[in-house]
């Protein structure tokens, strides 16, 4: 017997088949001793199971044990409570909350650039660019003589 | 529902000001213009040659050169007094093989582009603060005419000139 058909006994036993199927298997079961055996066999073990389950005891009683369920749960669901601040500035917090945050990424955002162009650095660095190759040139700052000096190599 | 689409107008008027703001701090601001002084100087451990015109330099200036630079002599070739715009280029010759061209690129930096025989060589990019406190802006190379000198072109900003 293959699989699917063990399968199909066990979902007949179970009630779990049309009644077209139903019938079917009930007339295999009736011609097939093979069948027959393991649906006894099958059915000797459900009845063996359901009658035999062991019994768990609850630590405390079942309302208790259930009443500690809901009151881990009741929090969760109830609303946050009022804090006691009136409605029209509750309306400004969460007007200003948002506006806030946009205020603080604009100026992560565009303060540097800001900075850069309306506090001259006094720092006497140089930015040096070399548009030929064969000249290269480099960078000396000279801060006890207050002197930038870019030497050229030219090859 | 009225309340999400105040907050939601609220947030773009926001929005909107920053960037404005963003834009206008970010537009490079116009210079109002800029006096320079460009010195050419030759570097050397010769004394100045008898017949030659060459200025001695600033002793302030030349005591700098000496605490940086190797030679004994600086001496001045040649000297341009540079009245910078706000905006545009100035181009400066200070020898035959050397020229500067100078720009305000914003009112806190110098821009200038040398050029060596024809050659745009370098450009660098100067703090105007930096020069109008006595920072020295050197452009510097090995003489190719004579073996062991060195040229200079020696940039400052008079500290009473403002842009």
């Amino acid at each position: 017997m293959n699989h699917q058909a063990e399968l199909r006994l066990q979902a007949w036993l179970d009630g779990e088949l049309p009644p077209g199927g139903a019938q079917a298997v009930a007339a295999w079961v009736q011609r097939d001793p093979e069948a027959a055996a393991l649906a006894r066999e099958l059915g000797a073990t459900k009845t063996a199971l359901l009658g035999n389950e062991p019994e768990r005891a609850l630590p405390e009683s079942r309302e208790f044990y259930w009443s500690k369920i809901e009151r881990e749960l009741a929090p969760a669901e109830a609303p946050a409570p009022a804090h006691g601040r009136p409605a029209w500035l509750r309306g400004w917090v969460k007007f200003l909350a948002p506006a806030g945050i946009l205020v603080i990424l604009a100026l992560l955002l565009f303060g540097p650039m800001l900075r850069s162009h309306h506090r001259p650095t006094l720092a006497s660095t140089a930015e040096v660019e070399s548009p030929l190759d064969d000249i290269s040139s480099f960078t000396f700052d000279s801060e006890s003589e207050g002197m930038t000096v870019i030497w050229v190599n030219t090859e | 529902m009225s309340h999400i689409r105040s907050l939601g107008a609220g947030l773009v008027f926001l929005a909107g000001l920053w960037v404005a703001a963003a834009c206008a701090g970010a537009a490079p601001a116009r210079a109002a213009g800029l006096e320079l002084k460009a010195q050419l100087v030759w570097g050397t451990d010769d004394q100045k040659p008898k017949d030659a015109t060459f200025k001695e330099l600033d002793p302030k200036i030349k005591k700098k050169l000496r605490s940086v630079f190797k030679w004994k002599n600086y001496f001045e070739i040649n000297a341009r007094k540079i009245a910078l715009p706000g905006n545009g280029t100035k181009k400066v010759r200070m020898s035959p093989k050397c020229e500067l061209e100078l720009r305000l690129a914003d009112e806190a930096t110098l821009e200038v582009k040398l050029f060596g025989e024809g050659r745009w060589a370098k450009t660098f990019r100067q703090s105007v603060k930096a020069l109008q406190q006595g920072q020295l802006a050197v452009l510097a190379g090995d003489d190719k005419d004579k073996y062991g000198d060195a040229w200079f072109v020696i940039i400052t900003a008079p500290a009473s000139a403002k842009p």
